[in-house]
């Protein structure tokens, strides 16, 4: 009883809240994907394989894990579905939405961190990214030996 | 030529001229300023390095920059199948003794384009690819 009354009190609450403020809850889709060497094709990153092969001379992209995150508060930190025997990390210290125009909205991430096997930092950018839009983010420092090269895939979205 | 002007001039010169020294005034500025040489040298290895992962025809396109009003570079090649073009952000890697240099960025706010804080002591190249909503960041 008390917990439909709840539910109900919280759906009138949201419903409640002007159009523009449900607008700017931020979801950030992290891929992390593993260059040289693979052969599979996951559709899950068919059109990042397909713009990464017009760049460079990898053999092959594996999705290694991904994760979705809502950010509530301006930041977040949260670990990934762990990927093999190495445990990835992201974080990031400030995410905003900039822009008025109903598609002309960009998502900006600051101090945007991902971390892999505990606090090794392999990445360390800020981006600013319009909504709808792929940042695809890589590094050669980030290749270790007999390591893939690791490539970071971020995906804003509202929700 | 000073060095502020010599590094502004490193950021856009080919980079075949770079790795010869260039000629010029910015020629008689490298041999004559230990700094710069060295930030030439870094900007070439480093460009190095980054070739090693690229394909031939994103290569060539990197090594004919042209230079817009402000930075970032923007580099276009008809070589290169489905690339668009490329922005060099940052070569701050020859960034020498305590002179601190703000983060470089491209402009965002106001664009639909992705952009990317380069921080000090790191280079990034942006590649706009031929799908409209992908945008490459590659540091190295």
């Amino acid at each position: 009883m008390y917990r439909g009354l709840a539910l109900l009190a919280a759906f009138c609450a949201i419903a409640a809240l002007p159009m523009q403020a449900r607008a700017q809850s931020v979801t950030l889709r992290f891929q992390i994907i593993e260059a040289d060497g693979f052969t599979e094709t996951d559709p899950a990153i068919a059109d990042v394989r397909e713009a990464l092969r017009e760049l460079f001379r990898f053999r092959g992209y594996r999705l290694a894990t991904e994760t979705m995150i809502r950010v509530h508060d301006g930041r977040f930190s949260q670990h990934f579905p762990t990927a093999g025997e190495v445990q990835y990390s992201i974080a990031a210290q400030h995410v905003a939405l900039a822009g008025e125009a109903v598609g002309a909205q960009n998502v900006q991430i600051r101090e945007l961190s991902l971390y892999a096997g505990g606090d090794d930092q392999i990445l360390a950018t800020s981006l600013t990214v319009p909504v709808g839009q792929t940042v695809v983010v890589g590094a050669t420092r980030m290749r270790k030996a007999n390591a893939p090269v690791l490539i970071l895939v971020v995906r804003p979205d509202l929700r | 030529m000073d060095c502020a002007a010599a590094r502004e001039a490193l950021l856009s010169i080919d980079l075949e001229e770079l790795a010869s020294g260039g000629d010029g005034a910015l020629a008689e500025h490298l041999r004559s300023c230990p700094d710069c040489a060295a930030a030439t040298l870094a900007i070439v290895a480093a460009t190095e390095r980054l070739a090693v992962d690229l394909t031939p025809a994103t290569s060539i396109a990197m090594q004919r920059p042209r230079t817009l009003p402000n930075r970032p570079l923007l580099i276009r090649s008809a070589t290169a199948a489905g690339l668009v073009g490329a922005m060099l952000l940052g070569a701050r890697a020859f960034q020498q003794g305590s002179t601190r240099v703000d983060p470089v960025s491209a402009p965002a706010s106001t664009t639909t384009l992705p952009a990317v804080t380069v921080p000090p002591g790191q280079n990034a190249v942006v590649f706009r690819t031929s799908n409209p909503r992908i945008t490459v960041v590659w540091y190295y």
